[in-house]
């Protein structure tokens, strides 16, 4: 697996001419394959802070370790060149064609080019585009293929380190979703660090193995994003996660682990049969409609039962 | 028209003198106004005292000008490339500065991300990018130095603009026209062509 760790070091940004802190001494550690969210409004600092891990910001304060090596040791392009970069805008060059753009690192880095050629197709395959979109030039593209190539362009040199600034935040929900799956397949399969700059809570809860939450360039909490519900540090997350919203609770614990474990040879063969990694929100909603209790499988065997009484005990626990 | 045909010769001369002063000129005006607008497409600051001189330059009819430069440049044809060449400042430096802000910023912030250098970012970003309208800039200032060019004539630095002058001496008509035709054809060969340029690096 190719990954990377990040170490941010009482990191803090300060614009000329401003105010306040737009980073406030952040200390976060990222572990290598993590796929790690930044959460905030606008205005939060959580963009600024993404930037100074690719030293596209210098931090005015504080220190940034890639590896364990401060990142300022190397020439910012060289270091940029090892860490994937997709913004909401994309970016993609409009006078190069798909291909091209897919191929920018790569050559920066001077492979040779069969190598690249077969890169680019394979990257194409992996963001689910056909191969003839190669020669196509940007403006030809949807929004959301455009970000799939946004996507193949930072992964092309396969980068341990993948930082994402809000990628899709200018697609409809739709296309988002799908993306967002999209994302987590491929860091599931390439095993690539992952830091995520979101305001979409939704999507954040979904993406994350950890969320980092940022309000006015200060990082009020770092957790799993089922504690940062149920445990919120600071009134500010609490009620940026909405925390009394129990289905949203539900949508991140699954019904093996609230099911009372244990052969179903009292339950009815007939009550419906749902899969242990089923969320407990899908499984709420199918005791609303089938009734209780359901029977919990695991690949295919009754494993244990699962009644309403189980959910609310997960959620007290 | 008679004339034009009669002398080709006499013809080939000028026209390949008015050429030689507005692609000099021409040539100049870019090494100049290149660097100068990218650097000004950075500095809001420093746009207004740029356009302001070389506005003023612009205003200045072209007889004036030339009558200004001879006493310190002498008569002939470097004094009539340096005349041509502050006129087309103006309308170059104002393409190229709309040429470079006209980028996607988001292009940029890309190809810095990705790990160009600048040197890499400005030739295979910028520049590609900015191109068609610098092109377009060319193009104007062009067909603009083709029909000032002729006054050079004024100050022996040759060109078409022999031909009206000769014309207006000898109280020749047909000097005259053959003249102002050679020139506006002379115009509308440069813009078709400079037009065919800005296509093929728009696409």
């Amino acid at each position: 697996m190719n990954s990377a760790s990040v170490e941010l070091r009482g990191v803090g940004v300060r614009y000329p001419g401003a105010e306040r802190d737009a980073v406030a001494n952040v200390d976060l550690q990222i572990a290598p394959g993590e796929f790690l969210v930044f959460l905030g409004a606008s205005g939060s600092g959580k963009s600024t802070l993404l930037r100074t891990i690719n030293r596209l910001v210098a931090p005015t304060s504080g220190s940034v370790f890639i590896d364990g090596a401060d990142a300022t040791s190397r020439p910012a392009p060289e270091l940029r060149r090892g860490i994937g970069y997709v913004i909401q805008a994309v970016g993609l060059l409009p006078h190069l064609t798909v291909g091209e753009n897919i191929a920018i690192v790569p050559e920066l880095l001077g492979w040779e080019r069969p190598r690249v050629a077969a890169r680019v197709e394979e990257l194409l395959r992996m963001v689910r585009l056909d191969p003839s979109y190669r020669k196509r030039l940007p403006r030809e593209l949807s929004g959301g293929e455009q970000q799939r190539v946004g996507v193949a362009r930072a992964l092309a040199a396969e980068p341990p380190l993948l930082l994402m600034d809000e990628p899709f935040g200018a697609l409809d929900a739709i296309v988002r979703a799908e993306l967002g799956t999209e994302m987590l397949r491929i860091h599931r399969d390439l095993g690539t660090t992952i830091v995520f700059v979101t305001h979409d809570i939704d999507e954040a809860l979904r993406l994350a193995d950890r969320i980092a939450v940022f309000h006015d360039g200060r990082l009020l909490q770092i957790d799993v994003p089922l504690r940062l519900l149920t445990h919120p540090a600071d009134p500010y997350v609490a009620e940026l996660t909405d925390a009394s919203d129990v289905l949203r609770r539900l949508g991140l614990m699954s019904a093996g682990e609230a099911a009372t474990a244990g052969a179903s040879t009292t339950v009815d063969e007939a009550a419906p049969h749902i899969d242990a990694r089923t969320s407990l929100r899908e499984a709420l909603g199918r005791m609303l409609l089938d009734g209780e209790p359901l029977v919990v499988t695991e690949e295919g065997r009754p494993r244990g039962v699962l009644r309403l009484a189980n959910i609310t005990a997960a959620l007290r626990a | 028209m008679n004339w034009l045909v009669s002398h080709p010769l006499e013809l080939a001369e000028l026209l390949g003198q008015h050429l030689a002063i507005v692609g000099t000129a021409l040539f100049a005006a870019l090494a100049i106004a290149l660097p100068l607008g990218y650097w000004a497409a950075q500095r809001p600051a420093a746009r207004g005292p740029i356009y302001g001189i070389f506005g003023a330059i612009y205003t200045i009819p072209s007889l004036a000008l030339l009558a200004l430069l001879v006493p310190v440049l002498g008569l002939g044809f470097w004094t009539a490339v340096v005349a041509l060449t502050a006129y087309a400042q103006m309308i170059l430096i104002r393409n190229t500065v709309a040429a470079f802000q006209g980028i996607n910023p988001a292009q940029l912030e890309a190809a810095a991300g990705l790990g160009m250098t600048r040197a890499q970012q400005l030739w295979r970003v910028e520049l590609p990018l900015a191109l068609p309208v610098i092109v377009g800039g060319v193009r104007i200032a062009t067909v603009a130095l083709i029909a000032i060019a002729s006054v050079a004539a004024w100050i022996n630095a040759g060109g078409l603009g022999v031909l009206f002058f000769d014309g207006i001496h000898r109280n020749d008509v047909q000097k005259i026209v053959a003249g102002s035709v050679a020139s506006a054809v002379l115009a509308v060969i440069a813009d078709a062509l400079l037009r065919g340029i800005e296509r093929i690096v728009r696409s």
